[in-house]
This record gives C-alpha cells, structure tokens and sequence, in this order.
C-alpha cells in the first residue's frame, strides 16, 4: 500500500496556540448593531441603539491587566465581537491602541504573546477605516469572515435588514481577505433549510478560494424528520466529488475528519467541549460573562448569566459550576455511551438556553440524527478513499492507534468445557458448545456495536481461519494464545504471552514454587484465586507465607535486572486510580445459547442471569452500580488493583456494588506485600514508581468509611 | 530558493525566541499607536524612548539566541544562507 503523503481533507489549520497552549480570549462586543440580519443567529436581541463606549472599554482593559491571579497565562487573544465589530472600528481602534500601549508600559507578559480576534460578515471588510486597522496590526491578527456557501444557501440564511442577500457583498471581499490572510478557513453553518445545498455550497467555497470550510450544523432545535438523511446523501455527494477530482490533497471540509464517530474515550469523560467560562465576554455596558453566548442578546429563554464587572471583579463563585463542567455531568446516558460519539458537539450557551431549570449541566441533543448521518457520510467517504486511491484511510489509522483506550470486549465461552481465566468454573457438568451460527452472529455483534472480539478456549469444529485472527486466551500449550493459563506448572510453557497462574485451596502453599518455575520463562504472571467464596483464615496465612517469601524472590530478580510483573503484587505501582474488574461496563460474556453474560461466572453460576443477547443486545438494570462513585466500601479505598469481582459481590453480599469481607482482606495482604515489596526495591534504587505506597492501619475499608462517619456524628 | 532542514531546537529553546521575535514585532506596530489621541505629550514621549530601548534590546537578544543555538547545535552554514526557525516545528532551516 502507498503511503500518505499529503492528505489535507478533514484537517483544519491549527489556531494560534500562543507561548503554552490554549491561550485565554478576552472578548469585547463592541456593539449590539449588525449590518446584517441573519435568520439562524443567536444573538436574537441585536439593536442599532447600544454600542460600548471607550471608558467602559478601558476601565475593562485596566482590571483585566491589573489582576494577574484571575487573568495569568503568558498569551491572550482579544476577540472584537458585535453584532458587526467592524461597525465600529473607529472605537476598535481605539480601544486596541490602549490595550497595546498599557501591555508594553506595565511590561505586562502579554505584550509578547498576544493576538486580535475578528469573525466578520465581510461586509465592511473593504473599506479604508478596516483596511488602515489591518495595516495597522497585521502580524497580530486574525480575521474570519463568514460566507456559508453557494449563492442560494447563502441568501436563504445571511440577509439585510431589507431581507435581500449579502452573498454578492462579501463575496467579493474573499480575494482581498484570502491575499492578507492566505489558508484561511470560513464556517459556514448549516440550518434546516439550506441542508439541500450542502454540497455545491462546499464546492462553491472551495472554488471561490476558501479551502478550509470549518463547517458544522446548528444545535436549535430545528430539525426535522427526513433533514439526516438528505445531509447524509448530500456528503455522500460531496464525498464521490472529492474523490472523482483529488481534491483531498488540496481541500478540506471538518465533516470528513478522521477522528469523527467514534466511541469515547475515559479521558473525553472529563473535558468540556468549548471553553465557556475559561474565557471572559464583556459586553457593552462593562458587565462580564462566561462567554458571548450568555448575553443577554443572546439567550432567547433564560436570563443572562452575569459573573462580574470591571468594580467587582470577577465573582469565581459563579464560574466554579464552568469549571466543574464535563461531558459525563452534562450529557444523557446515551450520549455517553454513544459509539459514534466522537465529534459530537454542543454549545454551553445553547444547552442552558434550551434547558429545563437554569442550569448548564443539561446537554441538548437537537443534532443527534445529524451528527449520526455525518458519520455515516464520513465512514463512507474514507472507505471509497482507501479503495479507490490505495491509500491508508486516515479514520482506519487513527481507529487502530486508539483501540486500545476506547476498546470494550466481547468473550466467546466456545464451550462449558473451557479451562478457566478467572474466578468460575463449570460445576453442573454441562457439556454445550457455541455453534458456528451463535459464532458468526458473535462476530457480527461485535463489528456492529464496535467490540473486540475474544475467545475463551476453541471449540472442534471451528475452523483455524475462522478464529486465529483473534485474540484467544487458553490452556497453556495451545497455538495462538494472547494469554496461557496455567492450572499447575507442569503444562506447557507459552513462554511469550502473560500467563494466569490458577490458585485454590489445594495448591495455595505451593504457590511460591509454582511462580517460580513459571518465572524461569514468563515475564508475567496473573494470579487468580479461583475458589475465594471457599478461603478460610488458615488459607489466607498459607498465602501470606508464600507472597512473603515471593517478595524477598521478585525483589532479588529486580536487581539482577529482570523485571518480573506479578499482578497483585506490582501492578499498584503504576496506578493512581481504580483499574479493576471491567465486566459489564467494558467486557461482556457471550455463552453458548446466544445470551450475553457480564463474565463467565454468571453464566456457569446461573444461565438466566443474562443481560441480553446477540439479537436484541446488552440491557443492564441498575447500570449505576457498575461506577466506582456508587460503591462506597471501594471508592475509599487505594488498593487499585483489586479485582472488585461483581460476580463474588453479589453471590456473597448479594450487591454488586459491595465487596465481602474476604475480597478486602485479601486485597489489603496483596498491598501490605506490595508495600514491603516497594520498600526493598526504593533501598536498592533498582525501580521507579508512579504510585509509593503508605502504611495504613486496616485490612477492611469499610472500617474506614465507618470510622469516617462517626467522626463527622461526633463534629 | 532552495530549503534545507538543518536542524531543530527544543520546544523551550522555541518559546524563547518567539518571545522575543513577537516582542520585536509588538513594539514595531506600536509606532503607529504614536499618532492616537491617547497619550498626553509627556506620556508619548516616555513611551517613545521605551520603544528604542526595548526594540535596540530585543534585537540583540535575538541576535543572541541564534549565536547561543549555533555554538550549541553547529547547524550546517552556507555562504549566503540565511537559517530560519520554523515556530510549528522547531525545525531550524536554511535558504539560499
């Protein structure tokens, strides 16, 4: 296959990132007037009456660089908004002169680092007053003007106040902007109506020059049944044309970014997706807001949302629920769960607007269906691409290169026969396999709802090339295992893969001697108790001994060089959160009759206690107490690694969110052995550790939690 | 013209000249600021001699970067040639 060399289609020019990155934006709208009178704009409450005067501008100016706490960082983008800021560029003009004369004589930091912001209808953009303004600060500037697409798409929507289309007037500003500020994009902004001339307005742009359309749909609530599928074949369209003339290499529409549709990742969970609130909008009476959408022009349903003035200051209490602010608090289960959620936007503004109470924590979901058909469009665009060109899809590069993060597995129980991998076993002698058929639609499931495939054991009957491209964990000994698992030290050695070391009761004193011979070829080892519901205080003593004497062995090997990983043993080390058991949030089970399981156990344990099957797929109840936050005997505790095995929760505490007695004892050995493991290890200097570990004084956290709220009685 | 990529500088060493380049820069555009209302005589003439200073300063730093880079990385000279920094990259070329 040839190799990418150029591929621009998807990729946006990257925004001025100052001195460290994502620098703050200082905005001023300068005036509630606009030229224009554009049917989709937000800013509902424009007037010709109310523009900001230079004192109001410059008492804002002096605040902002007299309080380096609230306002730090070593760059700063002034953003000039209306309205039209260009209506009043005289006071522009002026308000920038002081900005950059008080930057360089109170030697502010941002006198090295800081940009001007403009996003104009173009309509102005022509005249001497913005012109000699360019001139004026040319290396410091950034102007985008709007222009949505081909000429009806355009009029349709960006009107005069008399209702006629400004298309013929800003178009023909585009050359002179695109000579000053070569390679810059436009957004064009898609709306219920004009979704028909999505295409040739692309095209439209592109050929006027424009080969960065950052276009994208409005979040209101304006769409109707039937608008998805027109978008969908409206960049079908679009997709065959890029393709057909090679414009990929030159051109470049968001909606084909690779990275869009995807599921999320843990680390997506917790970011915003705009930075309302790390900004500061003023308008035109001085008074502060979290951005320009939460101005008072703005907001169609709810009052604005004021955090301060150039007198008070910024009051940090009404902008600590913006900083709080992050996908999983605002968002339905749905959009969380979503697996082509990637790319899917939302505006903070938009969503409080919309909201049922006042609030920002309420995600509007108005673009679902369209969002959906991007992706569709989108994968369809990248398939043709890599057929057609022999090039590597950039959406097939990024999905490998991020597997390993957004990945949920599927295990196929090919057999009640299977030698374990964790905490179950097959007790009422059943001898069922997976048919081909259940394999097959097994296979389909997971291509369908994006999972990785994984086979416990193989089955006879099942041919090598149907299984051999996928992961298989089995018996020791067997050709093609990603993981080997051991049930006694005299299988066959795998001596590539990490092994699982079974432990029960019958061998838990020989433990030492078995990790030992495994150790000789195998770098890793997972230790699981199989019969843990069954362990008595004589068991946990033998373990004890044995991990004791495993302890003064590992930390010998670690200064000969050889680093052996031993999981309950080990893996703390590089854990700063919970990593534990993911059954039945990221790993699910599919047995034999076709029901999906949340692991093996709860299908050997008892077949009806299913949570869906290949058909209708996976129905948790209660799927809440999946998370660490609704588990309160775990989510105190610092044993990372700990199994937190659902399936022992709920047989012996009959709640999946509640460990027993013996899961935290035993955790609590594994760290008290772990943390004598380290302290051999940190005397030698032989090893580093992202997680040092402390002494603590109990084996059980729920001694914790309940000493805890005792205090708090007594207080 | 032709480009030839000779080398490259740490993402600190980058920081540290476009400092120094958009200061260089800042304090150019501000000579047109000069003819706004803004400023009262003494204040416009305060600021006109922090100007010189500050630009004269921020050109010997620059000049310095480059003499500090070069003793350090002994990038590839051509007579002629002129090296310049890509600020994206870090990557440090040169043009003849």
């Amino acid at each position: 296959m040839k190799s990418n060399s150029n591929v621009k289609i998807g990729t946006m020019p990257p925004s001025w990132e100052g001195l460290e990155g994502m620098p703050k934006t200082i905005t001023f709208c300068v005036t509630e007037d606009c030229n224009l009178a554009c049917k989709y704009c937000y800013m509902t409450g424009k007037n010709s009456f109310k523009k900001m005067t230079f004192e109001t501008a410059k008492t804002a100016v002096d605040y902002i660089l007299s309080d380096r706490e609230a306002f730090d960082g070593k760059s700063i983008v002034w953003e000039f908004i209306g309205g039209e800021a260009f209506v009043e560029i005289e006071l522009v003009d002026k308000i920038t002169d002081y900005i950059k004369q008080q930057m360089f004589m109170l030697d502010h930091p941002w006198f090295n680092s800081y940009r001007l912001s403009f996003s104009s209808n173009g309509l102005l953009y022509d005249t001497p007053e913005v012109q000699k303004y360019i001139k004026k600060n040319k290396y410091h500037l950034s102007i985008g003007l709007s222009v949505d697409g081909n000429k009806i798409k355009h009029d349709l929507q960006r009107v005069k106040p008399d209702g006629s289309g400004s298309y013929d007037d800003v178009v023909k500003n585009v050359p002179l902007w695109l000579s000053q500020f070569p390679g810059s994009a436009t957004k064009a902004t898609f709306s219920h109506d004009d979704i028909p001339y999505l295409k040739d307005s692309v095209i439209s742009l592109w050929n006027l020059g424009i080969k960065n359309v950052s276009a994208n749909v409005v979040f209101e609530d304006v769409w109707k049944d039937g608008d998805d599928l027109i978008m969908e074949q409206q960049l079908k369209e679009l997709a065959d044309c890029v393709i057909e003339n090679k414009l990929w290499e030159d051109y470049s529409v968001r909606f084909f970014d690779p990275a869009i549709g995807n599921p999320l990742k843990k680390e997506d969970m917790d970011k915003n997706f705009c930075g309302s609130g790390k900004m500061l909008a003023i308008d035109c009476d001085g008074n502060f807001f979290p951005c320009v959408r939460f101005y008072n022009i703005s907001l169609n349903n709810k009052k604005a949302v004021c955090i301060g003035n150039s007198d008070s200051g910024v009051i940090q209490d009404r902008l600590r629920p913006f900083h709080g602010l992050n996908l999983k608090s605002q968002s339905p289960l749905e959009c969380v769960d979503c697996e082509v959620a990637s790319g899917c936007a939302w505006c903070t503004g938009c969503n409080y607007d919309l909201a049922d109470t006042d609030t920002i924590y309420q995600r509007a979901v108005n673009i679902c269906k369209m969002h959906k058909a991007t992706v569709r469009a989108n994968k369809y665009f990248w398939d043709k691409f890599e057929r057609v060109t022999g090039l590597p899809s950039e959406r097939t590069k990024l999905l490998t290169e991020e597997a390993p993060h957004n990945g949920k597995y599927l295990q196929f129980i090919t057999s009640d026969n299977i030698t374990p991998h964790c905490s179950y076993k097959n007790t009422k002698g059943t001898k069922d396999i997976m048919s081909n058929e259940i394999f097959e639609k097994g296979i389909e499931f997971c291509t369908a709802n994006g999972f990785t495939p994984v086979l416990l054991g193989i089955h006879e009957g099942l041919e090598e090339d149907r299984y051999n491209k996928h992961i298989i964990i089995d018996k020791a000994g067997q050709a093609c295992n990603a993981v080997s698992i051991y049930d006694s030290c005299s299988d066959v050695k795998d001596d590539e893969v990490p092994a699982i070391l079974l432990i029960n009761r019958n061998n838990v004193q020989h433990l030492f001697e078995l990790t030992e011979e495994l150790s000789g070829t195998v770098d890793r080892i997972n230790f699981v108790i199989e019969d843990l519901d069954d362990w008595k205080d004589q068991d946990l003593h033998r373990y004890k001994l044995q991990l004791d004497k495993l302890v003064t062995y590992i930390a010998e090997k670690y200064k000969q060089g050889r680093e052996i990983e031993i999981n309950v043993l080990t893996d703390i080390w590089n854990l700063k959160s919970m990593r534990n058991c993911d059954a039945g949030t990221d790993s699910f089970s599919l047995a034999p009759n076709g029901r999906i399981y949340m692991c093996p156990a709860f299908y050997f344990d008892d077949p009806d206690s299913h949570i869906g099957d290949i058909q209708n797929g996976i129905n948790i109840k209660n799927p809440q107490l999946l998370q660490l936050e609704n588990a309160p005997i775990c989510s105190i505790c610092d044993v990372y690694n700990c199994n937190r095995c659902k399936y022992l929760n709920k047989k012996m505490t009959n709640e999946i969110n509640t460990p027993s007695k013996i899961q935290c004892v035993i955790s609590h050995i594994e760290r008290e052995k772990s943390l004598k493991l380290q302290g051999l290890l940190k005397e030698s200097g032989s090893h580093r550790f992202l997680n040092l570990l402390n002494e603590i004084d109990y084996c059980d956290p729920l001694e914790k939690l309940l000493e805890n709220r005792e205090r708090v009685y007594e207080i | 013209m032709t480009r030839e990529i000779v080398g490259r500088v740490t993402e600190e060493e980058k920081n540290e000249i476009l400092e120094l380049f958009e200061r260089k820069l800042g304090i150019e555009e501000l000579t047109a600021t000069l003819e706004s209302e803004l400023l009262t005589p003494d204040k416009k003439e305060v600021m006109q001699s922090k100007m010189i200073t500050e630009l004269g300063k921020a050109k010997l730093n620059l000049q310095a970067w480059w003499d500090n880079m070069y003793r350090k990385y002994k990038w590839k000279a051509v007579d002629g040639g002129n090296w310049y920094i890509d600020f994206q990259t870090c990557e440090i070329y040169i043009t003849q």
